[in-house]
This record gives structure tokens, C-alpha cells and sequence, in this order.
């Protein structure tokens, strides 16, 4: 919807609550100039979550010419609820009902201007994917956004005597002047802590439920001539797909075969990409190599620069990869179905299913799965998430593994790489409860809307791919240069140096993006470059390895 | 009769009484719909048994037990075992193949009256159609039941 009126090119979910922050656009048309404000998607305007919190905020504190509802048509009755909720605010509202061509195909009737009368502000059908009834909207936009303020008295006759003796008492109230003195009163009596303490008035009774109940009664009212649904459709293709995806046992198969074909797929078709590039990059570095006649600066210049710039790069193919088959998943709507299918058994470690995804693709690389923890909505969730996924053992350290294994452990090598894996795992586990324990408190929720099936469009998975891509690609630079920078005295010290000369510059770039490739730490472990390294890397986890790494390294000596 | 939403099984139906969550949940809940008097269905559960899906105003909603269990709603369906001796219809068996037609030789199939003549704490006696048989704890317990129009006039 933002980015068809802007022209931007922003990522949208299936997936209700995807902004967690505002985004600005600008809409020009006829030589005025809009600037277009896209805020977090909620369903109510309480001050609970963070999405919900930016919204209200910057409904009630920042100048607006006109807010624009989009609500869903499939869902209208839900969605007029957060419409009644935001005319209690103001009244310069506009409502774009969205999503047309769905409703269409389920045969959903609806009257515009029927509605149009009964709420008392512009309403426009219309639908972003297809494109249907945009210009209409645009044009709209334009033409109403004069603003005139409308009150709906829709509350009993107790509740409307109340707040009308509430708002009295706001108006007033001096330093209560920029705010809506019937909305403050509504909000007073459902007992919405910020603003009771904004008032100072706290009510023994809440009437959060009755008020809710009333707006619902309400909007049953209005739809009931202007919307038609028709009687209950038995079994769509959208129930049928979903009794297959979330049935008792074929459930679980199909999750864990769409693990299975993410891993894969991310790792195998993203192999050849990163060998083209590090032989392609090779080549440059062992040209700039013949081009310099002074040893050192060739080093610095070819195994240094280039290499990091290699060290990088190489995880792109598998990262852009990986975001577009999440795109898919997303898109798709299989994903919250995936979450929902093993959120029992992660949420016994506090988190839910959707984390699962994240820890699993860290066997792959841990890499990816930080970065896969980009998606997830619930800012806890995310953070813990991101937080214990370096413990689960990455593909890159099973060589290091098998070293040592084979070296002190010959005979059962196979039963103690098992466990070292069995452990990672059980680390995951046990820090995950701690950090829930010492930074959160309380039962989290999983109230998650499941959204209807669609095929993904391509345009919009392109959009998504690349916008994550580029911010990994944008963030290891920064590390990476970052790293370079401070630790150069460093580099040069060590290319110097007998032992150090060739890796330890790669190495460096490597731990300064955070990257835990213990398998080239191995081929040269020293102190010095141990000592950089825990220093840059910043996950307990890696620093754990090294010394064990080291250890190993020091002993074979 | 009155019970928390997270007892109601996959396919009932129940109309909301009132939801006793902190804040920060039932305003959400409200917004989604999860308001007292509107009607809601137990879609069906995850595969490990929780969370459930939920449907209400035509969403499906995903809820935890922990906090469906806040949710009083108002159900004419019973689980057997708090059902008094009496008579009652079958509503729905929340039970695989094997167990419905394990108990449809009985003569316990969803529409089906039964009467429940000696209710034990782990089994009960009851008579159908097709004669009279003790249930198991593990059998009545997936059984639901309405009370039947005789025992609502009385």
C-alpha cells in the first residue's frame, strides 16, 4: 500500500505487525506534495506494545492532515474496530478498504456508500495487489484532506453521561488542552494506565470490556446493510492446505522436510556463488601480488584487503538465497502455520516456534541464523533468539572437530564429535531459559493471527531479498573496515612477522565482522591473533572455542 | 455451562463470558475480536496440543493454553466426565478413527442418546441404544455430550 503510493520499495509481509517502526515517503500529484507516513499495523490503540505505542503516539502528538485506515475486506468488522478507535482520536480519517480482490473471490458484497453515511467520512474500495481502485484512493486523498471532525455517539447511555462529565473536567484543564477531551475520557474509563496517570484520575471500575462490546455491537449494526458475506463456505482450499500443514502427524513431516529443504537449499545451491567468488577474488589478489614489487605491501594489499573483502562476501550467495526462500515461506503464509506447529516444545525454553527456524539453520552457519532472526516479531523473542544461536555447533567448526576428536579421542571420535553437538545444543537450551529468566519476566503470549494462503509475488520476494541482502552486505562492510582501521598497526606487525604473515590479516577481518569461522583461525592459531580475536568477537561462544582451539594448537606444537 | 476455553475441544463452539488476562493482553484480545458475547470455535490444535487456533469473526487466532485458560466461555457441550447420571446426546467424539469406531459399536456416535446410569470416578455404566457397557476413564474422557432436550425441560 506505502510503497504504491510512494513508489518506494519497501518489503510487506503476510504477516500482520511487519513495521515495528515508521517509515516516511513522499506522494506528489498536480504540485502538492504529500509526505507519506506508514505506521506499525496494530489492531487496537492501547499502549501495550511497542508497534501499537508508535502509532498512538504519533497520532496524538504530531500535526496531521489526514489519516488513512487500511483496513482488510475480508476481515472489515475487525478492522472497523481500530477505525472507531482512531475517530475517537480525530476526525480527519479516511478509509481505504483493502484487499478487494480476495474479497471478491469469497463473494463478499460491499456497499461503500452505505457506509459512507453511517461512519460519516470518505470510504474507498480498493485493492494494493492487484492495483484496482488506486487512483480512485489517490485522488481521494487530495480532495478530502480538509479534515472535519466527526463524533460517534455509540456507547450507553451511562457510559456517554460519563464520559461527557469526564470531559468537562478535561476541558478544563489547561495542560490537557492538545489532547481530545472525549477521547481522553474514553480511555480514562478502560483504564489505560499512561493516560490515567496523564490525568490523574483513576476509576475504581473498568470498563474496558463494555466499552469494546459497544463498538463491536456498533459496527455489527453498520455492516449489517452495507456488508454481505456469504454463508459459510465448507471447505476451501484455504482449510484444506491448512488441515494438511497443521494435521497431528503429517504436520510435523511436512515442517521438518521444509527445514530439511531450506538447509539444503541454502547451503548447496549457494556453494558454487561463494566458490566463484573466492576463486574470482583469488585471482585478483595473486594479480595485485605480481604488480607490487614490495613484499609487504602486496601482502597487506592482496591477502589483507582482498582477502577480507573475500571473507565477506563469501556468505552473500548463501545469505540472499536463504532470505529468498524465507520470503517464500512468508509470503506464503506457511510460516506462522510453522510456528505454530512446534511452538510447544520451544516454548518450554521460552521461546516459540518460530525461533526453531532461526536455531536450526544455525548448524548451517551461524551466520545466517542471526540474521534470519531479523523476521521475527516479538522484540523479546528476537533478541533471545539472536542471542543463543552462536551455541548451536555451525558446519564450520565440524572440521576442527573432527581434528581434535581424531587426535585425542581416536578410538571413539564419532561418539565425541556426537556429543559435542549433543552439548551445543544443550548450552542453546540452558542459556536461552537464563537469558529469559534474567532479562524478561512473565508468561509470553502467543496471540498470532494465521493469515490466508497467496502466492508469493515476485516482485515483492525480490523486494525482500534484497532489502535484508543489502543489509547484511552494508553492516559486515562496516565491520569489517571498523576492524581494519584500529587493528592496522596490528596487521602490519604481525604480516611482518615470520609465522603470522598470511592469515592473519583474513583472520581479523573475519572475527571484526563477528564471524565465527573457527577453521581458518585454526590453519595459524597464535596468540596474538587469539588475543585480537576475542577482543572483536563478541559472543561469549567464540571465545569459549578459541581457547580450545589455541589449547590444541599449543599442544601439537 | 461455564468453563475455561482451553478445556473446549477441536470443533465445539462456546460464547465468551469474560477474560481475566493482564492488560497488555486483553486489550489485543479485544482488538482481535475476543470480546464477551461473540461466539468462538476451537479449530483444532497443534500437533504437540498446544497452542490451538481459534476462530472468531471468520480469523483464525492461535492462543497458548496458558492464556486460553483465562477465558471463560459458556459451552452446552460437556466432557462425559463431569456429566451427571442422566440422559444426553452425543455431540462429537475428539478421538481418532480407530476410537470412533470403536465406540460407534457401542452405539456412541455423534447425534446418538445415552444414558449414564453409574458415573464412578474412573469408569461409568452407561446404556445405549445397543445395550449397556461400562466406559473407561480413557474412553469417556473424549466423549462430549449435550444435555438432551428431556433433561432441559425438567
Amino acid at each position: 500500500m506505502f510503497n504504491l503510493l510512494t513508489g518506494m520499495k519497501q518489503y510487506v509481509a503476510n504477516w500482520p505487525g511487519v513495521t515495528v517502526e515508521k517509515r516516511v515517503g513522499k506522494l506528489e500529484k498536480e504540485n502538492r506534495s504529500f509526505k507519506v507516513v506508514d505506521l506499525p499495523g496494530t489492531y487496537t490503540l492501547g499502549a501495550n506494545s511497542l508497534d501499537e505505542k508508535i502509532t498512538r503516539d504519533y497520532l496524538i502528538e504530531e500535526e496531521l492532515e489526514i489519516v488513512v485506515v487500511i483496513a482488510d475486506a475480508v476481515k472489515l468488522e475487525r478492522s472497523l474496530y481500530l477505525l472507531f478507535q482512531v475517530l475517537e482520536m480525530r476526525g480527519d480519517v479516511i478509509l481505504a478498504i483493502n484487499s478487494l480482490n480476495e474479497a471478491k473471490k469469497e463473494n463478499i458484497f460491499i456497499d461503500p456508500e452505505e457506509l459512507r453515511q453511517h461512519l460519516g467520512i470518505p470510504v474507498f474500495l480498493m485493492s494494493a495487489y492487484t492495483g484496482e481502485g488506486v487512483k480512485d484512493f489517490v485522488k481521494g486523498i487530495f480532495k478530502y484532506s480538509i479534515g472535519s471532525s466527526h463524533v460517534h455517539h455509540i456507547f450507553s447511555k451511562e457510559l456517554e453521561n460519563k464520559i461527557t462529565e469526564l470531559s468537562s473536567i478535561f476541558r478544563n484543564k489547561e495542560e490537557l488542552k492538545d489532547y481530545d477531551s472525549r477521547w481522553l475520557s474514553i480511555k480514562v474509563l478502560e483504564g489505560d494506565e499512561e493516560i490515567c496517570k496523564l490525568t490523574g484520575i483513576n476509576l475504581k471500575r473498568n470498563f474496558s470490556s463494555e466499552i469494546s462490546q459497544l463498538r463491536y455491537e456498533h459496527i455489527k449494526y453498520i455492516l449489517k446493510e452495507s456488508y454481505k458475506k456469504p454463508g459459510k463456505e465448507k471447505w476451501g482450499i484455504n482449510t484444506a492446505t491448512d488441515h494438511v500443514f497443521t494435521h497431528k502427524y503429517l504436520g510435523l513431516a511436512i515442517f521438518f522436510s521444509f527445514m530439511y529443504l531450506v538447509f539444503e537449499i541454502t547451503f548447496t545451491f549457494g556453494e558454487p556463488f561463494a566458490l566463484m567468488i573466492e576463486e574470482g577474488l583469488g585471482v585478483l589478489g595473486s594479480f595485485i601480488d605480481g604488480l607490487i614489487s614490495i613484499k609487504w605491501l602486496a601482502d597487506v594489499l592482496s591477502e589483507g584487503i582482498v582477502g577480507g573483502v573475500v571473507a565477506v562476501l563469501v556468505f552473500a550467495p548463501n545469505i540472499f538465497i536463504l532470505f529468498l526462500i524465507m520470503g517464500i515461506l512468508e509470503e506464503s503464509g506457511y510460516l506462522p502455520r510453522a510456528a505454530f506447529v512446534v511452538d510447544k516444545a520451544m516454548y518450554t525454553l521460552k521461546l516459540s516456534g518460530r525461533s526453531f527456524m532461526s536455531l536450526l539453520l544455525g548448524f548451517g552457519c551461524n551466520v545466517t541464523s542471526i540474521m534470519s532472526t531479523r523476521s521475527i516479531s516479538e522484540p523479546q523473542e528476537k533478541i533471545v533468539t539472536a542471542i543463543v544461536s552462536p551455541f548451536i555447533s555451525c558446519s564450520a567448526r565440524l572440521p576442527v572437530y573432527i581434528m581434535i576428536a581424531g587426535v585425542f579421542f581416536s578410538a571413539r571420535a564419532g561418539i565425541v564429535i556426537f556429543s559435542i553437538y549433543l552439548f551445543s545444543i544443550f548450552i542453546t537450551a540452558v542459556s536461552s531459559i537464563f537469558i529469559n529468566k534474567l532479562l524478561f519476566k512473565g508468561k509470553p503470549a502467543m496471540i498470532m493471527e494465521l493469515p490466508r494462503y497467496r502466492t508469493p509475488k515476485i516482485s515483492s520476494l525480490i523486494q525482500y531479498t534484497w532489502n535484508r541482502g543489502k543489509h547484511f552486505l552494508k553492516k559486515s562492510w562496516e565491520y569489517y573496515f571498523n576492524s581494519f582501521d584500529s587493528d592496522l598497526v596490528l596487521v602490519l606487525l604481525s604480516c611482518t612477522g615470520k609465522y603470522y604473515r598470511k592469515l592473519c590479516c583474513k583472520n581479523r577481518a573475519f572475527f571484526g565482522a563477528n564471524i565465527c569461522s573457527n577453521r581458518f583461525y585454526m590453519g595459524n592459531g597464535n596468540f596474538i591473533d587469539f588475543w585480537c580475536c576475542c577482543k572483536r568477537s563478541n559472543c561469549f561462544n567464540s571465545f569459549y572455542f578459541n581457547i580450545i582451539c589455541t589449547g590444541w594448537r599449543f599442544s601439537s606444537c | 455451562m461455564i468453563c475455561p476455553l482451553s478445556e473446549l475441544p477441536a470443533g465445539a463452539k462456546g460464547k465468551i463470558i469474560k477474560i481475566d488476562l493482564p492488560d497488555r493482553f486483553t486489550e489485543r484480545l479485544y482488538g482481535l475480536g475476543f470480546v464477551p458475547g461473540e461466539q468462538v470455535e476451537v479449530v483444532r490444535k497443534a500437533p504437540l496440543g498446544d497452542p490451538t487456533v481459534y476462530r472468531i469473526k471468520g480469523t483464525e487466532i492461535t492462543l497458548r493454553d496458558s492464556q486460553a485458560s483465562e477465558i471463560s466461555v459458556e459451552s452446552d457441550i460437556t466432557n462425559l466426565s463431569v456429566a451427571h447420571r442422566g440422559e444426553h446426546v452425543v455431540d462429537f467424539l475428539s478421538g481418532g478413527y480407530r476410537f470412533r469406531e470403536n465406540v460407534d459399536r457401542m452405539g456412541i456416535s455423534p447425534g446418538s442418546r445415552i444414558r449414564v446410569l453409574v458415573s464412578h470416578v474412573n469408569r461409568k455404566f452407561i446404556e445405549t441404544n445397543k445395550g449397556k457397557f461400562w466406559l473407561p476413564f480413557g474412553k469417556y474422557k473424549k466423549i462430549f455430550v449435550r444435555e438432551s432436550s428431556y433433561e432441559r425441560k425438567k
